[in-house]
C-alpha cells in the first residue's frame, strides 16, 4: 500500500514544475480583522478566480505579465476592486480588508450578493453544506440555540426523537459521524444524556458539513463530517456578548492581543441546580458548563498560529429522596477537553501549509456506592497532522496530508459480582493526496486516496479512492457526481442514561467500510435562490450494532484471585451486519435578503442485514424515516414586503425578526409486542404481577404515526452606538401536536384476568421560553 | 398571489402540525407454546408448566391459557428412552409420576411439546444439561437468624447480607430469589434509608417489593466457592425470608438475563434469547435449589 501512496505521490510531483506570476493573500473583515473563509477572487479581465480556504487565504498563480482588475467578495461585504499590475515571475502578495455593508445608523441596500450563486455552487463540495452562527441561532430551537438540532431540519439529516441531539446522516448511525472543532476530533459531543450537543453556537465562525462523498482529506468515519471553526477573534477592538435563556446564561469575548494577534472565548452554564433544584426536591442536581478559548497569533506574514481549547463538564448529583440523608444516590460527571495548536505556513504564494497538535479527552465517572458500581470511561487522543496545499496553476490544485494518531483508555467498571476493564491503546496512521483539476471553465474534478494503517491487537490497512465531478450543463446549472470508499475502525455503544463507550476494531470486531455514489444537479435561480438535487446510494459492511441482549452473551477474559471476573475484551457486545441505503433529496435554499432558510425533501431507505437479527433477513432500522420535509426560515418583518415589491433588501437598525421551522417525518418503524405470556421468574415465586411477560413482533415491522411539528421564534433587535440588544421569544412545537415516541404496554393481574393498558409516550408538547441575547 | 400562496402554505402546515398523532395497531399476534419447565437432579419431574401466549387488548382469565391435553414428552439423552407427562389438576403442571425417572446431575435431556393452540399444531423442542453435583449454599457463612434492619458493623458500616456458596463445576449462572414470606403493607419498611414509599404504592406495587433478586453470572467454574454480598435495597418488609439460590444451565441464563429487557429505552422491542426448537417461548431448565432463611427485625 506504502509503495502505492508513494508512487502516486511522484506522479503528481513530476507534474509540478515552473512558475509564473502569482497574487495571493488573506481576505479578512476590516471590522473585525477575522479572516473570511470563502471569500471570492475573481479576476474580470480573464475570467478566473478562486476562493479563500478555510483560514482565509487565496492564491491564484499562474498568471501572465500585464495588468488586471481584481475584484474581491463576500457575502455581506462591499465588494472591493483593485486594478493590479503584474510583472513576469512576480510574486504579488495582497491582504484585503472587506467592509461590511451595515453602516451604523443608516439604511443601506443589500440586492445580492457580487459574485453568482452559480458560481458558488459550482466551488463547493458535493453534498456539502455551510452554516454560520448566525443561521444556527435563527432557528427556532428547544430552549438553547443548538448545532445538531439545526442540523436535524437539513435534507439527508434526521434525529431519533425530540429528546436526543443526535443526527442519523442519510442512512448512516451517529458514530459513523465525524465532528472537529477547530481540527480536534470530539467523541462524545453530547450535554443533559443528548438532550442538547456541546458545541457553543456563539463561538462558532463557521460549520461545513459533509454528508456524503467528502474527500480524502477526511477518513475514519462512515457516514458524514461535521467541521465546527470557532472564531479566531476580533484583531481590532474588544467586544462581547451575554446571552441569558430559561436553561443557561453565556457570555462571549474577544479582542486584540497588542498587534500580533487576537484572542476569543466563550462560557456556558446552566443554572437549574442553583434555582428549581434548590427549591423542589424532584429537579436533580445538575448542571453542565462549556467553554472555548482561542488565541491566534501572526508570527510572519507567512506564518500564523492559533492555540484553540475546549472544554465541557456534566455534573449530577442524584439523590432519589433529599431528605434522607442515606437516600439513594450517585454521582455522574462527565466531559470533554480538547485543545489544539495549529501553525500555517505560507512557504511561497501557492504553497500554504497546515500542521496541528491536536489533544481530545473524553472522561466519564460514574460512582453509585450504595449499589456498588463505579465506572470510569476514559479516551485519550493525541494526534500529529498536516497538509501541504499547492495552488500549482489555474487548472491544477493539490492538496498531501498526514494524519497519525495516537487512542487509549476505554472502559473500567467495577460492580458486583464483575470488573470490567478495557482500557485499550490504538494508533492509526494515514495519508492522502488529492487533485483539484479544472481543464476548462465547465469542468471542476477532484480525485484522491487516502491510506490507512491502524494498529490495534491486529493491524488493518485500507486504501480508499475519492472523486467527486461537476460540470457546468448551462449558465445556471451543474450536474455533479462523487463517489468514494470509507473505513473506520471505531464503534460507540449507545447506553441508556449512561454517555456512550468507544471501543475499536480488534480482533473481535472488524474494521466497517462504506461506499458512496452520489449523483446531483444544482440550479441558480435568479440572484438569491440556489436549487439542489442529490440522489445516493450507499453500502456498509461490517458496522456493527449494539447487542441488546449483551448480558447473556459477554464472556469474562479471566478471573481475579477472589474469584471476581474480569471483562476486558469486547466480544459479545455488538451484532455484526451490512446494509446500504438509498435516497434522493431536495434544498431550495435563499442565503441573503429580507428571508433566508430553506425548503428541503428528502426520499430515503435503509436496509440492515444483521447476523442473528430476523433469521438473518433484511430490516428496516429504526431511523428510517422514508420522507422528509424541512421548512426553515427567518424573515426580516420590516423589510419583507419591501423585499416582495422591489426585490431589494434593507436593512435597518431596528427590526422584527420571525423564525419559523416546520418538519415533517413519515413515522419511523419500531417493532412492538405481538403477545403477552405469563411466565413466573423463579419456580419458588408464585404467580404475580410480574408474571407477564412481552413477546415482540417481526423486528421493525410496524410504523408509527408521522411526525410533524412547528416552531416560532420571535426576536426585537435593536443596535445603538456600538451596542445591540435583541430579546426573543420562541415556541416549540407552537401547535402542541403530539408526536408518538412509542407505545407503553402496561399488564397486570387482578383477581385472575390480565388487564392491559397500552399508552402512547409522546415526544416535547409545546414548550415556550424567552431570553435575550446583547452585544457590546 | 404571494400572499395567498403564504396563506395556503401556513394552512397546511397548521394541519400537519397540531392534533394527536392516531396509532393503529396492526394484528401481528402468532399463537406459541409457553414453556416454563425446570428439571432438579435428584428429584422427580413434577414443574412443567404448558400454557399459551394472548393477543393484545385482549383479557383473558389466567386459568384459560393453561394447556391440559398437550403431548408432553421428556427423553434421556443418554438412555434415549421416551417419557410421556401427564396434567396434574391441582398443580396445573405436567409431571412424570413413576419412579423410573429421576434425574441425573451432569446429564442431558430433551423435552418435546405438541399442542394445538387456537387451532394450529404447534411443536417445541428444547435440550438441557443438568448441573454437576456439587452446588450449596455454605449456611454458616450466609445470611441467616434475625437481624437488624441495615444492621452496622464496630466502625458504624452498614453491613451488606453475607451469601456464600460452593460452585457447582462447569455451572456459570447462579440467580438467587428474595422472597419475603411476610409481606403486607403494615410489615413494609417505610423508614428505609432509600426513598419515600406512600402506602398506596405499597399495596399497589406489593409483588415488586415482595419478589427480590439478584443475577450472579458468569462465575469462575472451575472455582470452589463463591462470595457474595446483597446489598438492602432487596429488604422492604420486616418479617420473614426465604433465600433460594439456584445452579442454574446456559438455558436458563440466556433466557432469564434477556426476557424481561425487551423494550429499549426508545420503545422499541427485541426478542429474548430462547434456547427452544420450533413454536416455543419460555424456558426448559435444569437447575439445583438451596434454601436459607432469615428475618428482619425493627
Amino acid at each position: 500500500m506504502i509503495k502505492k501512496i508513494i508512487l502516486y505521490h511522484i506522479i503528481f510531483f513530476s507534474i509540478i514544475i515552473g512558475q509564473d506570476a502569482s497574487l495571493s493573500g488573506f481576505v479578512y473583515d476590516k471590522t473585525t480583522g477575522e479572516t473570511l473563509i470563502g471569500a471570492n477572487i475573481y479576476i474580470q479581465n480573464i475570467n478566473r478566480g478562486t476562493v479563500s480556504n478555510v483560514y482565509g487565504y487565496y492564491s491564484i498563480p499562474k498568471l501572465n505579465s500585464g495588468t488586471y482588475q481584481v475584484n474581491f467578495s463576500y457575502v455581506g461585504y462591499k465588494t472591493y476592486t483593485v486594478k493590479l499590475n503584474f510583472k513576469s515571475d512576480e510574486d504579488k502578495k495582497l491582504n484585503v480588508y472587506l467592509e461590511q455593508d451595515v453602516i451604523q445608523g443608516k439604511e443601506i441596500l443589500v440586492k445580492a450578493d457580487s459574485i453568482r450563486v452559480v458560481e458558488k455552487l459550482f466551488n463547493k463540495p458535493v453534498s456539502n453544506i455551510e452554516l454560520t452562527s448566525k443561521q444556527i441561532q435563527s432557528v427556532p430551537r428547544v430552549i438553547e440555540a443548538d448545532l445538531l438540532r439545526t442540523l436535524q431540519a437539513l435534507p439527508g439529516i434526521v434525529p431519533l426523537s425530540d429528546f436526543s441531539s443526535a443526527i442519523y446522516v442519510r442512512g448512516g448511525t451517529p458514530d459513523q459521524n465525524l465532528f472537529m472543532i477547530d481540527g480536534t476530533d470530539v467523541y462524545n459531543p453530547e450535554h443533559a444524556f443528548g438532550l442538547f450537543s456541546t458545541f457553543n453556537t456563539d463561538a462558532i465562525k463557521k460549520v461545513e458539513v459533509f454528508k456524503g462523498g467528502f474527500s480524502a482529506e477526511y477518513g475514519g468515519r462512515l457516514s458524514s463530517v461535521i467541521d465546527v471553526t470557532n472564531n479566531d477573534g476580533n484583531r481590532n477592538f474588544y467586544e462581547g456578548k451575554v446571552s441569558l435563556s430559561l436553561l443557561s446564561l453565556s457570555s462571549t469575548f474577544s479582542g486584540p492581543i497588542g498587534n500580533i494577534g487576537s484572542i476569543s472565548g466563550s462560557i456556558r452554564r446552566t443554572y437549574l441546580d442553583q434555582t428549581f433544584a434548590k427549591w423542589i426536591n424532584e429537579v436533580p442536581n445538575y448542571y453542565f458548563i462549556d467553554g472555548n478559548l482561542k488565541a491566534f497569533f501572526d508570527l510572519s506574514n507567512s506564518n500564523k498560529l492559533s492555540v484553540s481549547y475546549f472544554g465541557s463538564k456534566d455534573n449530577l448529583d442524584f439523590v432519589l429522596d433529599k431528605n434522607r440523608p442515606e437516600s439513594l444516590g450517585f454521582d455522574y460527571i462527565w466531559g470533554n477537553q480538547t485543545g489544539s495548536v495549529n501553525l500555517r505556513s505560507i512557504f511561497a504564494s501557492n504553497i500554504f501549509g497546515n500542521f496541528w497538535i491536536t489533544f481530545s479527552h473524553f472522561n466519564s465517572f460514574f460512582d453509585f456506592d450504595d449499589v456498588g458500581v463505579k465506572e470510569d470511561n476514559i479516551i485519550n487522543d493525541l494526534t500529529f497532522k498536516g497538509n501541504i496545499q499547492y495552488f500549482y496553476s489555474e487548472n491544477f490544485n493539490f492538496k498531501f496530508g498526514f494524519e497519525q494518531k495516537n487512542a487509549n483508555g476505554g472502559l473500567k467498571q467495577d460492580f458486583p459480582g464483575g470488573k470490567v476493564d478495557a482500557s485499550k491503546s490504538r494508533k492509526l496512521y494515514s495519508a492522502y493526496s488529492s487533485a483539484t483539476w479544472k481543464p476548462n471553465p465547465l469542468w471542476n474534478i477532484e480525485f484522491g486516496l487516502r491510506g490507512d494503517y491502524f494498529v490495534s491487537d491486529r493491524t488493518y490497512n485500507n486504501l480508499d479512492p475519492r472523486l467527486s465531478i461537476k460540470y457546468r450543463l448551462s449558465e445556471n446549472a451543474n450536474v455533479k457526481l462523487s463517489a468514494g470508499s470509507f473505513h473506520q475502525y471505531a464503534n460507540r455503544i449507545p447506553r441508556l442514561f449512561f454517555v456512550s463507550i468507544w471501543t475499536t476494531a480488534d480482533s473481535f470486531v472488524n474494521g466497517s467500510s462504506s461506499k458512496h455514489l452520489i449523483f446531483g444537479y444544482e440550479r441558480a435561480l435568479g440572484e438569491k435562490f440556489q436549487l439542489e438535487f442529490e440522489s445516493y446510494y450507499k453500502t456498509y459492511k461490517n458496522i456493527y450494532s449494539y447487542n441488546q441482549n449483551y448480558v447473556a452473551d459477554v464472556v469474562p477474559s479471566g478471573y481475579t484471585s477472589d474469584n471476581i471476573p474480569i471483562y476486558n475484551s469486547q466480544k459479545g457486545l455488538f451484532t455484526r451486519g451490512d446494509g446500504y441505503s438509498y435516497g434522493i433529496e431536495f434544498l431550495l435554499r435563499k442565503e441573503i435578503g429580507s428571508y433566508t432558510g430553506w425548503v428541503s425533501y428528502s426520499f430515503s431507505n435503509t436496509y440492515y442485514t444483521i447476523d442473528g437479527i430476523n433469521q438473518g433477513k433484511s430490516f428496516i432500522p429504526r431511523h428510517n424515516r422514508t420522507h422528509a420535509i424541512n421548512l426553515v426560515s427567518t424573515i426580516d418583518l420590516n423589510t419583507f414586503f419591501t423585499e416582495i415589491k422591489n426585490k431589494n433588501y434593507i436593512q435597518e437598525d431596528k427590526k422584527w425578526i420571525l423564525g419559523l421551522n416546520f418538519t415533517f417525518f413519515s413515522g419511523q418503524p419500531i417493532t412492538l409486542p405481538s403477545s403477552i405470556y405469563l411466565f413466573t421468574q423463579f419456580p419458588d415465586w408464585n404467580q404475580n404481577k410480574n408474571s407477564l411477560a412481552t413477546f415482540p413482533s417481526t423486528i421493525n415491522s410496524f410504523q408509527l404515526p408521522y411526525y410533524s411539528r412547528f416552531d416560532f421564534s420571535l426576536t426585537y433587535e435593536i443596535k445603538y452606538n456600538g451596542w445591540m440588544m435583541s430579546p426573543y421569544i420562541q415556541v416549540f412545537n407552537l401547535f402542541n401536536r403530539k408526536n408518538v415516541w412509542f407505545i407503553q404496554y402496561k399488564n397486570e393481574i387482578k383477581n385472575g384476568i390480565v388487564k392491559q393498558k397500552i399508552e402512547n409516550v409522546n415526544m416535547f408538547p409545546m414548550l415556550p421560553s424567552f431570553g435575550i441575547t446583547i452585544k457590546f | 398571489m404571494f400572499i395567498k400562496r403564504i396563506i395556503i402554505l401556513l394552512i397546511t402546515i397548521f394541519i400537519f402540525s397540531c392534533g394527536q398523532s392516531v396509532v393503529e395497531l396492526e394484528d401481528t399476534f402468532e399463537p406459541k407454546i409457553v414453556v416454563e419447565a425446570f428439571i432438579y437432579p435428584n428429584q422427580k419431574v413434577n414443574d412443567i408448566s404448558i400454557t399459551k401466549n394472548f393477543p393484545l387488548n385482549t383479557a383473558p382469565n389466567a386459568q384459560e391459557l393453561i394447556i391440559r391435553d398437550a403431548k408432553v414428552t421428556i427423553t434421556d439423552l443418554k438412555t434415549n428412552k421416551e417419557y410421556n407427562l401427564v396434567f396434574n389438576s391441582k398443580t396445573f403442571c405436567y409431571e412424570y409420576n413413576s419412579n423410573d425417572l429421576i434425574i441425573e446431575y451432569d446429564r442431558e435431556y430433551q423435552l418435546k411439546v405438541n399442542a394445538t393452540i387456537y387451532g394450529k399444531n404447534l411443536t417445541a423442542i428444547s435440550k438441557t444439561k443438568t448441573p454437576q453435583k456439587g452446588f450449596a449454599i455454605v449456611k454458616e457463612k450466609t445470611v441467616s437468624g434475625t437481624l437488624s434492619y441495615r444492621q452496622k458493623d464496630e466502625n458504624g458500616f452498614v453491613k451488606n447480607l453475607p451469601l456464600v456458596f460452593k460452585i457447582s463445576e462447569g455451572t456459570s449462572f447462579y440467580p438467587v430469589s428474595i422472597v419475603a414470606l411476610d409481606a403486607s403493607e403494615p410489615n413494609f419498611i417505610y423508614d428505609n434509608a432509600y426513598r419515600e414509599v406512600k402506602k398506596e404504592d405499597v399495596i399497589k406495587d406489593l409483588d415488586n417489593f415482595k419478589f427480590r433478586q439478584r443475577q450472579i453470572f458468569n462465575v469462575n467454574s472451575s472455582g470452589s466457592f463463591y462470595e457474595y454480598e446483597i446489598t438492602w435495597t432487596a429488604i422492604w418488609f420486616y418479617g420473614r425470608y426465604r433465600m433460594v439460590v439456584y445452579a442454574a444451565d446456559e438455558n436458563y441464563r440466556q433466557f432469564s438475563l434477556t426476557y424481561r429487557n425487551v423494550q429499549e429505552f426508545d420503545g422499541n422491542f427485541h426478542e429474548p434469547k430462547i434456547t427452544i426448537q420450533g413454536d416455543g417461548i419460555g424456558v426448559f431448565a435444569s437447575m439445583i435449589a438451596d434454601t436459607v432463611y432469615f428475618s428482619i427485625k425493627k
